[in-house]
């Protein structure tokens, strides 16, 4: 499988959020009251209804004051947390192009992707249904860039081919964050500074209980559950159904529940 | 307009006729025929916008139809300007040629170190003809210590009256604010995001603190001068905006054109009470 993903060239940003204003366009998400609480960055976090947002970030380097622009979204792990710990089938699923979607009616409001996710990117909107980017899979299918892909002005935002984007990237010499972190992120980011400098986590890991949970004692859980039910139809086939006196108790009984 | 759209260059050079319009009659470059000699040939070969073929113009639409001037009939290239050639200062004007220094009309120092005349002497004083109290100005003014600039942000146009009505625009920039280094904040106990108010001669507005080292200390002629910026796309029309830095700016216009002096001035910064 092909997977597309997002490049995002950090140098290039000038932070005008045409990408956080296209995106609530083309996904009809409605604006949010907010309030300027000392800085230009606006609303403070992803929320339900903002999928993605332009991070400001004031650093120094030698001396120099240096701003530093982060499209911060969700990043469409090929090992994605969220998935992982989603209970309910088909909530959140992998597109043909390898990003990662949602159906808001499969949803059933469990919180679980919350902690799933090593970025802290799912929400939950009005209707307590999990809402964040999806790559604008709707577009990305019928040949279309994501909605904040076209709006970018500068080419900070670009959109293809995984394996195109990076072979492109590494030409500019710069290391590309989420190139294998998570078996592979579909939004990758060319920095300028350290990972630790934009808030993003050097190696990013999904949380160790999410992976015994889903790899280890959900494993566990399922094969001990069909394992029972085998026993039971072993034990069924083998010793017969539980027959009952006429008094109504069970023959030899005493020993069960 | 949008059917006939077509990326079509035929002259090579980039006018692309067929995308959009050029008002008024769809002519790319203005003063197109100063392009060409006196006999219509293209001073740069490799790069002809238009050219005279024969007995007529080629490439761009031609400003003004005359034929070329080796020809009789015809007229010089800059059209619009009385003698028709171009100038490298305008007739006319209050000012120029030559660019100068002038302190602003409200600046923090008494004498203009670059030369003796401290203010640009054309400029339009409101006040000097009996204006009213809006209009007044006081330089180095230890009422209004610090340096104010207005600005646009990106999220809104102008005064704001479209953009900060428009509720995804509102959401990424919602309110007024002044930007001030950290240590003016220091100096006046303002922390990031409090709310302050900022007066000039004229007026006082309230906006929130954004401290950041993008603002910094002036060092000049010896003295620390604090400046701090504030946007100008606010107003009572959008509730809970604020008002607008336009109460603080000075109704001063320059000599040409009245474009008033709202870069520059003098304004105190106080945490409000």
């Amino acid at each position: 499988m092909k997977h597309k993903a997002f490049m995002i060239d950090t140098s290039r940003c000038i932070a005008c959020r045409s990408c956080q204003v296209a995106c609530k366009q083309w996904n009809k998400l409605p604006a949010e009251a907010t309030v300027n609480s000392g800085s230009y960055e606006n609303p403070p976090k992803l929320t339900a209804y903002l999928h993605n947002k332009i991070e400001f970030i004031e650093t120094e380097e030698n001396g120099e004051f240096k701003w530093l622009f982060l499209n911060k979204r969700c990043m469409h792990c090929s090992e994605a947390g969220c998935m992982k710990v989603c209970p309910s089938v088909g909530a959140l699923y992998r597109t043909e192009d390898g990003l990662v979607a949602y159906n808001k009616d499969k949803c059933i409001g469990c919180n679980y992707c919350v902690n799933g996710c090593p970025f802290d990117v799912p929400r939950y909107d009005a209707q307590n249904k999990i809402a964040k980017c999806h790559g604008c899979f709707d577009r990305v299918e019928n040949g279309l860039q994501p909605a904040c892909v076209k709006a970018c002005p500068t080419g900070t935002l670009l959109f293809g081919d995984r394996d195109q984007l990076i072979a492109t990237a590494k030409t500019s010499g710069k290391p590309i964050y989420g190139e294998t972190a998570l078996s592979g992120l579909g939004a990758m980011y060319l920095l300028d500074n350290k990972p630790q400098d934009y808030n993003l986590a050097a190696n990013p890991t999904i949380p160790t209980s999410i992976f015994l949970w889903k790899d280890v004692i959900k494993p566990l859980g399922i094969l001990g559950f069909w394992g029972a039910v085998g026993v039971a139809m072993l034990h069924y086939v083998t010793v017969g159904p539980k027959q009952l006196e006429e008094n109504g108790t069970e023959k030899g009984g005493g020993n069960h529940g | 307009m949008m059917a006939r759209r077509s990326q079509k260059d035929p002259s090579g050079v980039g006018l692309y006729p067929e995308w959009s319009w050029c008002w008024p009659v769809n002519r790319r470059i203005l003063y197109n025929r100063a392009s060409v000699n006196a006999d219509g040939v293209p001073w740069n070969k490799d790069r002809p916008v238009i050219w005279w073929d024969g007995g007529k113009w080629k490439g761009d639409v031609p400003d003004g139809g005359w034929k070329p001037l080796s020809q009789a009939g015809t007229k010089k290239s800059f059209i619009m300007l009385p003698d028709g050639v171009a100038s490298i200062f305008a007739a006319g004007m209050k000012e120029g040629p030559f660019p100068e220094h002038y302190e602003p009309l409200e600046c923090p120092i008494e004498k203009n170190p670059l030369s003796g005349t401290k203010n640009n002497p054309v400029i339009k004083l409101f006040f000097a003809d009996g204006g009213l109290e809006e209009d007044a100005f006081y330089s180095c003014d230890q009422r209004y210590p610090y340096v104010a600039t207005t600005y646009r942000v990106t999220e809104h146009w102008q005064t704001g009256v479209m953009t900060r009505n428009t509720p995804w625009l509102n959401e990424m920039q919602p309110n007024m604010f002044v930007e001030l280094s950290p240590e003016l904040a220091k100096d006046k106990g303002i922390k990031n995001g409090e709310m302050c108010v900022v007066s000039s001669g004229r007026g006082k507005v309230d906006a929130v603190a954004i401290v950041t080292k993008r603002f910094r200390p002036f060092k000049v002629q010896g003295t620390t001068i604090h400046q701090v910026g504030l946007p100008w796309c606010y107003g009572w029309t959008t509730a809970n905006s604020g008002d607008s830095a336009n109460l603080l700016t000075p109704t001063i216009g320059d000599g040409n054109t009245m474009i008033p002096e709202t870069k520059a001035f003098q304004v105190n910064i106080e945490k409000r009470g």
